[in-house]
C-alpha cells in the first residue's frame, strides 16, 4: 500500500505525516508513505489544497489534518 | 291685475334666458383634460414650455446615461479569485499573498473590471461548480473572462503579478 501524504513542509502537513505513520504502526499493516511536497508535483493530484492524503492513488482528505482513526479506516 | 300680468312676463322672460342658455352650450364641444404632451404642444414659446423641455430631456440624458453604464458594467471583461482561509500554512500563505497580488492589480483598473473573490471554506457550494468546471488543482485560482463572460483562461497557485497582466491583456485589458 503506498500512502501519499501532499504538503509542502508546514507544522500541518508534518502532522499528517506523523498521524499516517502512526496509524501505519497501530494497525501493523505494510504501507509505503511518501511525502510530495513540489507544488508542481502536488497539483496533479487535483486536490486545490493541503495538507492531503493520498492512499494508492485515491485522494482520502484535503485541506485538513486527518486523525490516526480516520487514516486508520482508509488503510485497513 | 297690473301687476299680476307684469310679473308673467318677468317669469316668461326668464324661462326664455335660461332656455336659451341651455341650448347654446348644448352645441359647444365638451372640453377634455389635454395630455402633457398635448399641453406642452399647446403651450407658447414661454419660459415656462422651454423649463419643461429642459426637463424633460435632461431626464432623457440621464436615462441613457445610466442604461449605458450598466451596459457596459455587464460587457466588463471579469475575474474571479478562489482562495481559502482554512488550510495548511503552505496553502494560506499562498492565498494570503495571491489575494494581495490580484488586489493590487485590480485597483490599477478601475471600472474597466469585474472582480468576484470566494472564499472555499466559507463559500463551498459556489466555488465546487467552478472547480470541477474549469478543473482547478490548487488554490490560489484566478478565473479570466472576457466581455462576453468567454472563459479565457486561469492561474492556480500563482504569485507572479506578470502572469496576471499578460492575462488580463488577453481578456481585452490594456
Amino acid at each position: 500500500m503506498k500512502i501519499e501524504i501532499l504538503g509542502m513542509g508546514c507544522p500541518k502537513c508534518k502532522k499528517t505525516v506523523a498521524n499516517a505513520e502512526q496509524a501505519v504502526r497501530e494497525l501493523g499493516v505494510d504501507a509505503e508513505i511518501v511525502k510530495v511536497e513540489k507544488i508542481d508535483e502536488i497539483m496533479k493530484y487535483g486536490v486545490i489544497m493541503t495538507p492531503a492524503l493520498v492512499v494508492d492513488g485515491e485522494v482520502k482528505c484535503a485541506g485538513k489534518i486527518p486523525a490516526v482513526e480516520e487514516v486508520k479506516n482508509w488503510i485497513k | 291685475m297690473r301687476k299680476t300680468c307684469s310679473t308673467g312676463i318677468i317669469f316668461t322672460g326668464i324661462l326664455l334666458v335660461a332656455l336659451v342658455t341651455s341650448y347654446s352650450d348644448k352645441d359647444k364641444p365638451k372640453e377634455t383634460l389635454p395630455s402633457k404632451e398635448a399641453t406642452l404642444e399647446t403651450l407658447k414659446d414661454t419660459p415656462q414650455k422651454r423649463e419643461i423641455i429642459t426637463k424633460k430631456k435632461k431626464a432623457i440624458s440621464n436615462e441613457s446615461i445610466e442604461s449605458k453604464a450598466e451596459d457596459q458594467q455587464k460587457q466588463l471583461p471579469k475575474i474571479i479569485l478562489i482562495i481559502t482561509s482554512q488550510a495548511c500554512n503552505c496553502t494560506l500563505e499562498r492565498c494570503f499573498k495571491g489575494e494581495k497580488i490580484v488586489n493590487k492589480v485590480v485597483q490599477q483598473f478601475p471600472e474597466k473590471l469585474t472582480f468576484e473573490r470566494l472564499d472555499h471554506a466559507i463559500e463551498p457550494t459556489l466555488v465546487a461548480p467552478l472547480e470541477r468546471k474549469y478543473q482547478l488543482h490548487y488554490l490560489p485560482a484566478l478565473l479570466f473572462f472576457d466581455r462576453k463572460e468567454t472563459f479565457r483562461g486561469k492561474l492556480e497557485a500563482f504569485w507572479d503579478e506578470g502572469a496576471i497582466r499578460e492575462k488580463l491583456i488577453e481578456i481585452g485589458l490594456k
